[in-house]
């Protein structure tokens, strides 16, 4: 009998337990020409959104349910019959989500009875009791359910429940409790079982399903052996046909917002408007005042005024508590926005178009996306729990998937791998494309350096159970990749609605207290209509919190960034200069690499720049025409003179997402909502045949418009070639603003600078230990942890060779230039490049003012505010000490300066390997304490202090023997391994003179060569690059005590040399010299292992 | 009485419109009057893999045979037998 429907399936959302996406399962359902298809997760929701778009893509009825594990009954499927049905749903996941702990929720039978309305319950119990009393609650929308295991009393106990229903009044229906799509995906699911349990294959024996008979079986098949219960199979499609629900929401109210007596939510933000167009603007002008009437016309016939209060009163608490707030994304295309102090670019000065914000017709929901200090991200948060309360705020999660890293450790360890091949597996950068070769595709060729030990390829490694699995390996990896692997809510958005929450969505508990979270993605929330406020942490922001406050603090200077001028040569001299090094979004590899040849001169062209440089256009073949326009080598072009009042900006090449709305207005006639229409339309098209049906409709529009044919299709191939690529401007111009910031702060501050940079790591395109290196090359000393000087985090601290200069409190205040040249020139401090610098050398313990440091930069050596600071490490650096320690420590010494080792000791409750750690890394260097000598005592000292709590034996204290003191070497391999910040030389500068002896040079020596000339160079390979659009290329980043130099390594030449790439920490490279448009990489031709006596760790970037 | 046989025994099954018609084993012919019970075990899919299909069968002489069909080599074995 046609029309069967599957009403019990599990996808990749339950976690662990279904081995198939919500795509395959409709696939295989629509092959059997299944006209509907239940999907019914483990105790949750979270496929439903995308279930219910998928469905309707394929013309099939998507009914929505859940399978809820209880705790005192047997299992129980619900499917919802309508939005009441839903509305029970949402209420029961909720419920038990919220009742139990994270992960482990807690259904109960008197739950799923408190909440029965509108679902239909499917049940494989046995017990009459429990039959009855669901029939009790669920009448006619109970069903004792058949499912065929191919287990050997499988049909015995179908048979059974029938006759059992039967006696109860009950009917019956067929499912087969699907697991996956395929029979293949039989293999997956019990791979996604053993790591669940955290069992290998060969361990987990029973508690894997007997047989693969779980798949999404059709009719047939399933009468196989049920097929003399007629009934349960017609059934299945009765029930099928009851349930109809249709998620959309329409469009969802907001929250009422509170607004002054006397005022509507609308005359209340037309008010706000006034007074932030007078701040902003200084007055009404005619250009602002059109804008602005027009932009709150549409947001009254859109009812959004609430929305834009929202919004206004979290950036207004910001402000309050001075907490780095922005917004972007459509939003900051707005006046409104950037007068209520939402956005902090002006619209008209910077051209950003409001139509893409929001137009009339528009079924998208406006978008703001707030940028907050990391720091405090949380405080705004909890603000706006209080103010709308926790039954109408929630966040909004973020599934994290299987990302080829984990997949393969997971996988390997299910399958029975070692752990350290495991290892070997995950450290190979291009693990993305490992799995889909074999281990002979890990070949090692090329003479290693004679001190560098020979490194084995992989296929060497395995065993043969591993050589056995490999191809069952690679098939699952592939498998499971971007499988839901968890939820967080780490950066969600957050869900503010009108009706109570657990009406609406599926609820379960955050990892953080007093947080729920909603088991739908942003996407998700968007496609339903719900409206979110996005509240993201930058930790950007929050170094520049930090900064702002030291300078305010150390130099009375009271920094409002948000008034500074955006035009400041030396701002854009510094980033043409790419000592960006810690700079917001332009300090990449790719950024490092572009910044010669664009040349950004003012606040538009670092706007374009950081548009640009990103990896879709560098892809998309983009970039390319715009620098070479930039460059001279290609005339500024336009394929039709109404192109170029749009285009001028980016020189003649569509860059920017508003441009190609402003082009279809332009050029085709498009209105603004058609506009838009077109634009999203283009960057969701699959393939070009989508493409070209949005065709027609522009070039006819271009026609009228007096375009010829030809020159309207060329338009639309541009636009077309651009679309998916393009960078919202808006977008690119509230992170331009970010980064101009960020260079402010660098150039004249760039002590607090570093200080505010290494305290909200992670962060950043390079590690610590890079940007002590910069920070050094600036002429700033980067101080060892002292536990007489330190704070517990990273602090600025006055210089020696200030003081030395008796220079008193450093203030830039009142300082000329003609003072400051003098300070310079005067005796062993501060120099600049110019001046031959001796060879660096710091003295063996303490840093003393015979030190000199050289600031190798130029723009910051010119412009310097701050001369006079240092970075000093803080305790919380050290491995082994937490905040809560590095604390501990601040607060005693409040009491009295530390006098010696003993002392600190015996005041400090640590915990040996902490007072170890501080002694290696030169914490008591300053009172005079040789730190060999103190590992001894650090045993004992530990036994005396407070945080010793074991009866005390009476040991004899031991005498330390006489020890030799510690190389400089020595003290950087424990700086590397205890703190990862090198206080002392860079590595490399250990091996100059044996390289300088072999010919092999340094990044110095690089940036003088002449293009075209062989080179070799060596360093420690800080970043590690494999992007996926780079077809295989490889780049790396290598850094020496002189600076980083970019390596560019072809596919051929990864292939040979890819262990000493993917596994090595530093290397040497014997190149062709590439000088290009001002930019300097070497090509390699060859790479060599470089063994180093420190463990380096790179940054990897896809 | 409950016979296992640590080495399953090798049977011949007799087919009629594709359920079990007789089973021969050695030179024995039973008669098979119902089938009883059948289900499959399909796994360790990691290393050789098992795939078999089982039956509990009723005889013709009142005998309850289990039997086991390996899938890929298509060869049937008798596990146990009972009376």
């Amino acid at each position: 009998m046609p029309g069967f429907v599957h009403l019990r399936t599990h996808s990749d959302y339950s976690f662990l337990d279904g081995a198939s996406t919500v795509d395959d399962l409709l696939d295989a359902a629509a092959e059997l020409g299944q006209d509907a298809l239940a999907l019914t997760d483990t105790n949750g929701l979270y496929g439903a959104v995308r279930f219910w778009n998928a469905a309707r893509e394929r013309g099939i009825k998507p009914i929505f349910g859940a399978e809820l594990r209880l705790v005192d009954s047997d299992p129980l499927t619900l499917l919802a019959l309508d939005r009441t049905g839903w509305t029970s749903l949402c209420r029961i996941v909720s419920a038990a989500q919220l009742a139990g702990e994270k992960t482990k929720p807690r259904a109960t039978f008197a739950l799923v009875a408190g909440h029965d309305p509108g679902l239909i319950a499917l049940s494989e119990s046995d017990d009459p009791e429990t039959l009855a009393r669901l029939r009790d609650i669920f009448g006619d929308r109970l069903y004792a359910e058949l499912v065929d295991r191919w287990g050997p009393a499988d049909i015995d106990r179908c048979d059974a429940r029938a006759e059992l229903a039967a006696e109860l009044g009950i009917a019956t229906v067929v499912t087969n409790d699907v697991r996956y799509a395929r029979p293949a995906a039989r293999q997956l699911h019990d791979v996604l079982r053993c790591i669940d349990l955290g069992l290998t294959v060969d361990e987990a024996g029973k508690q894997l399903a007997a047989n693969g008979e779980r798949w999404l079986k059709d009719d047939a098949a399933l009468r196989q052996r049920l097929g003399h219960h007629p009934a349960a199979f017609a059934n299945a499609r009765a029930i099928a046909d009851r349930c109809d629900l249709d998620l959309g929401f329409g469009y969802q109210r907001l929250p009422g917002f509170a607004v002054p007596d006397g005022y509507t939510a609308f005359s209340f933000l037309y008010a706000l408007c006034q007074d932030g167009a007078r701040a902003k603007y200084g007055g009404m002008t005619p250009a602002v005042s059109k804008q602005l009437a027009h932009e709150l016309d549409v947001i009254h016939r859109c009812g959004l005024a609430e929305f834009f209060l929202i919004n206004w009163d979290i950036v207004r608490f910001c402000n309050e508590r001075r907490i780095p707030a922005q917004g972007r994304g459509s939003a900051a295309d707005s006046i409104v926005a950037y007068v209520l102090d939402i956005t902090k670019v002006d619209p008209i000065a910077h051209d950003l178009l409001f139509e893409r914000f929001l137009t009339e017709d528009s079924h998208t929901m406006p978008d703001i996306d707030l940028d907050i200090a990391t720091n405090d991200r949380e405080d705004v948060i909890q603000y706006v729990y209080r103010k709308y309360g926790e039954q109408y705020a929630a966040m909004v999660c973020n599934v994290v998937t299987y990302r080829s890293r984990s997949a393969s450790r997971e996988v390997a360890k299910a399958l029975g791998f070692r752990p350290e091949v495991i290892d070997v597996m995950a450290k190979s950068i291009d693990a993305p494309r490992f799995a889909s070769r074999g281990p002979e595709g890990v070949p090692f060729i090329g003479e290693a350096d004679v001190e560098a030990p020979p490194l084995t390829p992989l296929a060497d490694r395995l065993n043969e159970l591993e050589r056995a699995r490999w191809p069952l390996f690679r098939k699952i990896v592939e498998e499971i990749a971007d499988f839901p692997r968890h939820l967080s809510i780490h950066n969600g958005g957050m869900l503010i609605t009108a009706l109570p929450l657990v009406d609406t969505v599926p609820i379960e508990r955050a990892t953080m207290p007093d947080r729920n979270v909603v088991q739908f993605d942003k996407r998700d929330v968007e496609d339903l209509g719900l409206i979110k406020m996005d509240l993201l942490g930058l930790r950007t922001l929050s170094l520049i919190k930090d900064a702002v406050a030291m300078i305010d603090e150390l130099h009375g200077v009271r920094l409002d960034l948000g008034t500074i001028a955006l035009d400041d040569p030396a701002v854009y001299d510094l980033i043409c200069e790419v000592d960006t090094i810690g700079l917001f979004q332009v300090e990449s590899r790719a950024q490092a690499q572009a910044l010669p040849r664009v040349l950004p001169r003012n606040f538009a062209d670092i706007v374009v720049e950081v548009a640009i440089i990103r990896p879709g256009p560098l892809q998309g073949n983009m970039v390319n025409p715009y620098i070479n326009r930039r460059q001279g080598r290609e005339p500024v072009a336009y394929a039709h003179p109404l192109l170029e009042p749009i285009l001028k900006e980016t020189l003649g090449v569509i860059l920017f997402q508003e441009q190609i709305l402003r082009v279809s207005m332009a050029v085709a006639g498009f209105s603004a909502a058609e506009a838009d229409k077109l634009r999203r339309a283009m960057s969701r098209a699959r393939s070009s045949a989508d493409m070209e049906t949005l065709r027609g409709p522009f070039v006819r529009g271009a026609l009228a418009h007096g375009v010829n044919d030809g020159t309207a299709n060329l338009i639309f191939g541009q636009i077309a070639a651009f679309a998916e690529f393009g960078f919202c401007k808006s977008h690119a111009a509230a992170f331009a603003l970010t980064a101009y910031h960020t260079a402010h702060l660098k150039l004249y501050y760039p002590a607090e600078f570093y200080v505010g940079l290494l305290n909200n790591q992670p962060m950043g395109f390079y590690s610590p230990a890079v940007i002590a290196g910069d920070a050094k090359r600036h002429g700033i000393a980067v101080l060892p942890v002292d536990v007489n000087r330190s704070l517990a985090k990273v602090c600025v601290e006055e210089a020696e060779r200030a003081r030395a200069l008796g220079a008193g409190v450093p203030s830039s205040l009142g300082r000329s230039r003609a003072s400051e040249t003098e300070a310079r020139a005067s005796g062993p401090t501060l120099r600049s490049e110019s001046t031959p610098a001796p060879h660096d050398r710091t003295s063996g313990t303490t840093h003393s003012s015979e030190e000199i440091v050289v600031d190798r930069s130029v723009t910051i050596a010119a412009h310097r505010a701050c001369r006079t600071h240092d970075v000093r490490l803080g305790f919380v650096e050290v491995k082994g000490l937490g905040e809560a320690e590095a604390d501990a420590i601040v607060r005693e010494r409040e009491r009295g300066a530390f006098r010696s080792f003993d002392d600190f000791a015996k005041r400090v409750g640590l915990k040996e390997e902490a007072l170890r750690n501080l002694a290696l890394v030169g914490a008591f260097d300053s009172l005079g304490e040789p730190r060999r000598a103190l590992l001894w005592r650090a045993r004992d000292a530990h036994r005396a202090s407070p945080a010793f709590t074991r009866p005390v034996l009476a040991l004899p204290t031991t005498a330390a023997p006489e020890l030799p003191g510690l190389s400089e070497q020595e003290r950087a391999a424990l700086d590397y391994r205890i703190t990862g910040i090198p206080t002392g030389p860079q590595v490399m500068r250990f091996y100059r003179e044996r390289l300088a002896a072999r010919g092999v040079g340094s990044s110095a020596d690089v940036q003088r060569g002449t293009h075209g000339a062989t080179v070799t160079v060596a360093g420690a390979m800080v970043v590690k690059q494999h992007p996926e659009t780079a077809k295989g290329h490889v780049f790396l980043s290598l850094e020496d005590e002189y600076g980083l130099v970019n390596i560019i390594i072809r596919p051929a030449t990864y292939a040979k040399y890819k262990p000493v790439v993917d596994l090595g920490g530093a290397v040497v490279v014997e190149g062709t010299l590439q000088h290009v448009d001002g930019v300097v990489s070497v090509l390699a031709r060859r790479l060599d292992e470089l063994a180093l006596f420190v463990k380096l760790a790179s940054r990897d970037w896809q | 009485m409950s016979r296992l046989f640590a080495d399953p025994l090798p049977a011949h099954m007799e087919w009629h419109e594709g359920e079990p018609g007789a089973l021969r084993v050695g030179n024995r012919r039973l008669v098979v009057v119902e089938v009883v019970r059948r289900w499959r075990v399909d796994g360790e899919w990691w290393a050789d893999g098992i795939a078999r299909e089982y039956l509990t069968l009723r005889t013709a002489d009142g005998l309850l045979c289990d039997l086991y069909g390996d899938r890929r080599r298509g060869e049937w074995f008798l596990q146990r037998v009972m009376d």
